[in-house]
């Protein structure tokens, strides 16, 4: 069971990487426009190539979907997009954005997000790793676990890749594995401070 | 000194750049109906215009952390060593050294952090 003493998990932060897009897309499409939360969203991208990133993840979706810019104030209901080439931490209140060291070779990174939320607002977050190859997002959620708060993954078996989803239930202590549908009826539970029935995966052999 | 010679016709041409991948002389050719550039070096590495401009942004991006880990790991050395240090006259220059090293480092550092690279548009969309 997750959630057992109805803590509002308000603060969602996703990272996705190879075959991310589309389950991103899929799991806006879900999200209800009343979320009471704020969603935080780091996808793997080119640090060149300009794309319509919000525009294809905002499309069908009910919440606001925006790639903010430095210090723009963090809202409920609103999904920050990283813009490429730069890492998105929260700070209090606020979104910052920097051009730190890429981590795992890659900027935006998942892992400064995940940490950065575990940080500032611990219990109240749940991280959620989908669909890609690599490790970004594994410490992150190991540090979103240590501090209270909730750690998810796509179902390895949806998910187009799913090293990230494996490789984060092999070494941190995952919540649960959904699939994308699942992951929004959790996500939304979670954000109004229900209680989930939710069996923890064990390591894949 | 060019990077791209000023005359080029539909045979490759030496460019005045060297090949990211290799280091190798590279030359450039125009190709196709819009005689969009080609970027060849002598062993074959390949390169677009967007290409190569993505390779030597990445190639900035690894030189100028470089610079900035030589800038950092000369300061903790520096420092170290001042620290041990039994003249004071070798003390000293190691910790004026180290200052400025320092100083440098910060200075990089903000260099690095402010560099947003090139953007490129996507192509349009043929109709």
């Amino acid at each position: 069971m997750i959630n057992p003493h109805r803590i509002k998990r308000d603060v969602i932060a996703i990272g996705a990487s190879a075959g991310g897009v589309q389950p991103l897309k899929d799991l806006l499409e879900m999200l209800p426009p009343d979320l009471p939360a704020m969603v935080a969203i780091v996808l793997h991208r080119s640090p060149y190539h300009e794309t319509q990133l919000p525009l294809v993840l905002g499309r069908h979706a009910l919440l606001s979907v925006l790639e903010p810019a430095d210090r723009d104030p963090l809202l409920p209901g609103a999904v920050y997009v990283a813009p490429r080439d730069q890492h998105m931490i929260f700070e209090d209140g606020i979104v910052r954005l920097s051009r730190g060291a890429r981590e795992h070779h890659t900027r935006p990174a998942i892992d400064p997000l995940f940490r950065s939320a575990a940080e500032r607002y611990g219990p109240r977050v749940v991280g959620v790793v989908l669909s890609g190859m690599g490790s970004d997002g594994v410490s992150g959620l190991i540090a979103i676990k240590k501090g209270g708060g909730v750690s998810l993954v796509q179902h390895p078996g949806e998910a187009m890749f799913g090293t990230m989803p494996c490789t984060a239930i092999a070494e941190d202590d995952v919540d649960a594995m959904l699939t994308v549908e699942e992951l929004a009826s959790t996500l939304t539970a979670l954000a109004r401070g229900e209680t989930v029935e939710a069996r923890r995966p064990t390591v894949l052999p | 000194m060019y990077a791209i010679p000023p005359r080029l016709d539909h045979a490759p041409e030496l460019a005045g750049i060297s090949c990211p991948d290799c280091c190798g002389s590279l030359s450039v050719e125009p190709e196709g109906k819009r005689a969009d550039l080609v970027f060849e070096c002598r062993v074959g590495h390949t390169y677009s215009v967007d290409e190569l401009l993505v390779a030597k942004e990445e190639r900035l991006h690894g030189r100028l952390w470089t610079a900035y880990t030589a800038l950092v790991e000369l300061t903790a050395l520096l420092n170290d060593l001042a620290a041990r240090e039994a003249s004071e006259d070798r003390g000293r220059r190691y910790g004026e050294r180290r200052e400025v090293a320092r100083a440098q480092a910060t200075r990089l550092r903000r260099l690095i952090e402010d560099n947003a690279p090139l953007t490129l548009p996507g192509e349009g969309e043929p109709s």
